[in-house]
């Protein structure tokens, strides 16, 4: 029962997502949370991966289309990576390289990167790089990251505290809200953010109408819609989002408080997700997660034989979408090819860092303790016993694609089969002061291999071997 | 009578070091005198391992061995104030550091340097002048230096008449107990029996650490495994 209303699914909350588990100490939780959603079902219902209104985005639960040629570089949503739903950064590496192999109808020849430092934040750096000559590159972004050192043309970013923005805060079950972030400073009195060099890339193109189009749609903006014809500041843009999203709420009041926000009932969530859309005759089944999985199969399999797609396994893709847990390891498989790398190094986020090259610049947080600003090799003390490892010695990590040196940590926090490495440390960009460059660039050695749902590097199968320098 | 404590939840701490970040932000730190610093140690054998994360601060003794000892020297640069609250006066500190040499809980800093968290040089942000800031703040090299419980905004707390906010609202409360994401820290009147800190307090089974140097810590933990 829920504010007297019967139930009758078990609204099972796995209030998870990577990005937040793959933070220090919860890799673990993150993994047994994604076998219960598999087997009990998230917060709307059974297969659900969905917060508040159920069926929001119908791809979620319905099989995919599996959609040949790719209509994207990153191979999202086609026979490739059918479910692949957040951008496949990684992935755009290995078609660049090779295009033809993945049935592009096109070679690329331009790439502009917003906020993103692909070769330091992804895996097989030398791919990433290597990637980078086969095209002119664009980079926007507030430091200048290994990224910005590739690229033909720089465009310096606002920083959040100095552009305007719809905050990105996520909802909770429980509550929803609508917030804005405004300029406070604009230390450097540069004239343009990401937003506007889109914006006036497309007016210059003679396609800021189109984009208008585009932007309409991909936001929203139905009742306070941009208009066709006319160029919108960053502020403009923001005030119709805020308007469209409080539902005609005045912007005087997001610039004062800049937010506004409620607890959502029962009948807004759980209620008027699965049980209005599914429940009672006549209304649709909605799939479950392994249907959803047995139908992208069998979509799979039809666009391989109309195409004759030669470079795709259907074993890889029957085991990969197999729709019950299965004790097998999908593919990749590097475990059981690297035999001659008896550990595997896996990647975690401290608290102290993210990938994004500024907070390697920001005192406070290199000075949160004498370890915050330079990070380590954590291997477990019976594994570092049998090698005659000590904290603090150097040690050396080869893995087939490279090889790293930073020093040991001793642990019992860790399987003795593995090593570990923080991901977002060790900079070589030259943009960076010293201070900013310390610790282990790990991505640099860590195998590139999308998985073949999701389209996501795993960053926890690299094989290695981990000895003394 | 109002006696201030805090009270630190080890059982709840996930060890982001929030707390230390607000510290050093609220208190214009140096890079050779944090205030604040998290203790970390395992304990167990894999599988069944974990990480204890303590977070020591000045405990604002009541009987304070660091005043002691610099009244002994003829110094007396630390006094204890109408709060409880133990304050180093860096006009008259001597750098002489008997003070962190008898702290069982090892919380005076000794300030080498009021050098710059940038290597770059000085932010506008770090180029206050002495006037403009509070006292405590008023950094100087060869002297002792550590947590005041942000005694600039308790005696805004005592300017203003609101003592009794103090543990409430934000400009009346340290900077480290109001940031903690997953409310390990609170900081209150203890001698308020319905205060949150007595409460919890007693319903943790909160307790000082290194009670037999009989110095009467303020700041109270829960540690891993109830009382001690």
């Amino acid at each position: 029962m829920r504010e007297g209303h019967k139930l009758r699914y078990r609204p099972v909350a796995v209030h998870t997502f990577r990005g937040m588990a793959a933070k220090e100490f919860g890799t673990q939780n993150w993994r047994s949370g994604l076998v219960i959603q598999m087997l009990l079902g998230n917060i709307d219902a059974v297969g659900g991966i969905n917060l508040h209104s159920v069926y929001k985005k119908p791809a979620y639960f319905e099989p995919s289309k599996a959609e040949y040629p790719p209509k994207r570089v990153d191979l999202q949503t086609s026979v490739y990576f059918p479910h692949a739903t957040h951008n496949v950064s990684q992935q755009v590496a290995v078609t660049m390289n090779n295009p033809e192999d993945f049935g592009m109808k096109y070679s690329p020849e331009m790439q502009i990167f917003y906020a993103t430092n692909r070769p330091f934040s992804t895996s097989d750096a030398k791919a990433q790089f290597e990637s980078l000559t086969k095209t002119y590159n664009v980079v926007i972004d507030i430091v200048m990251t290994e990224l910005a050192e590739m690229a033909d043309i720089v465009l310096p970013d606002l920083t959040y505290l100095e552009s305007w923005h719809l905050s990105p805060t996520r909802y909770t079950p429980s509550a929803k809200h609508t917030a804005i972030r405004q300029p406070v400073a604009n230390v450097y009195n540069i004239p343009h953010d990401g937003y506007s060099i889109i914006w006036e890339l497309a007016k210059r193109l003679g396609i800021r109408d189109d984009y208008i189009k585009h932007v309409n749609k991909n936001w929203g903006l139905k009742t306070y819609p941009l208009e066709e014809g006319k160029d919108y500041s960053a502020r403009e843009a923001v005030e119709h989002l805020w308007m469209e999203k409080t539902k005609g709420k005045e912007f005087d009041y997001a610039l004062k408080h800049a937010f506004k926000g409620k607890h959502l009932a029962a009948k807004d969530t759980y209620l008027k997700g699965v049980e209005a859309k599914f429940k009672g005759p006549d209304k649709p089944k909605m799939n479950f997660y392994a249907e959803q999985l047995v139908g992208s199969l069998k979509n799979i399999k039809a666009q391989v034989k109309k195409n004759k797609i030669k470079k795709i396994d259907l074993d890889y893709y029957a085991k990969a979408l197999n729709p019950l847990p299965n004790k097998d390891h999908a593919f990749p498989v590097p475990h059981k090819e690297a035999k001659d790398f008896p550990l595997y190094l896996i990647t975690y986020k401290r608290m102290y860092r993210n990938q994004a090259g500024n907070t390697a610049l920001n005192p406070i947080l290199n000075m949160l303790g004498d370890d915050t600003d330079d990070n380590f090799i954590l291997i477990n003390r019976a594994t570092a016993g049998k090698s005659g490892i000590s904290n603090g010695d150097q040690l050396v990590i080869e893995t087939r694609v490279g090889k790293v040196q930073g020093p040991a940590k001793l642990t019992e926090g860790i399987r003795p089969d593995t090593v570990a490495v923080s991901y977002h440390y060790g900079q070589q960009s030259t943009g960076f002061p010293d201070y900013a460059k310390k610790g282990i660039w790990v991505n640099s050695v860590l195998e590139l291999h999308p998985d073949v749902i999701s389209g996501m590097n795993s960053f926890n199968d690299t094989k290695c071997k981990v000895y003394k320098a | 009578m109002t006696k201030l404590v805090r009270v630190i939840d080890m059982e709840r701490c996930m060890g982001c070091r929030a707390c230390i970040a607000a510290c050093h932000v609220e208190n214009h730190i140096t890079p050779d005198a944090p205030w604040n610093v998290m203790i970390e140690h395992e304990v167990g054998q894999y599988p069944y391992a974990r990480t204890v994360f303590a977070t020591m601060n000045c405990m604002h003794c009541e009987d304070a061995p660091c005043l002691r000892a610099c009244d002994a020297i003829g110094v007396h640069a630390i006094s204890r104030n109408e709060l409880g609250v133990v304050l180093v006066d860096y006009d008259k500190c001597i750098g002489c550091q008997y003070c962190s040499a008898v702290c069982p809980y090892g919380v005076p800093q000794y300030n080498k340097s009021t050098k710059s968290l940038y290597p770059e040089g000085e932010t506008p942000y770090e180029n206050i002048s002495a006037a403009d800031r509070h006292p405590t703040h008023r950094k100087k090299a060869n002297v002792v230096e550590k947590c005041t419980f942000c005694w600039h905004k308790l005696e805004k707390a005592v300017t203003d008449g609101k003592t009794d906010r103090i543990g409430q609202d934000p400009q009346y409360t340290p900077s480290c107990d109001l940031v903690c994401p997953v409310n390990a820290r609170l900081f209150g009147d203890i001698d308020d029996p319905n205060s949150g800190v007595s409460k919890y307090i007693g319903e943790k089974k909160a307790g000082q650490l290194k009670k037999e140097y009989g110095t009467r810590p303020q700041v109270y933990y829960v540690l891993q495994g109830g009382d001690f």
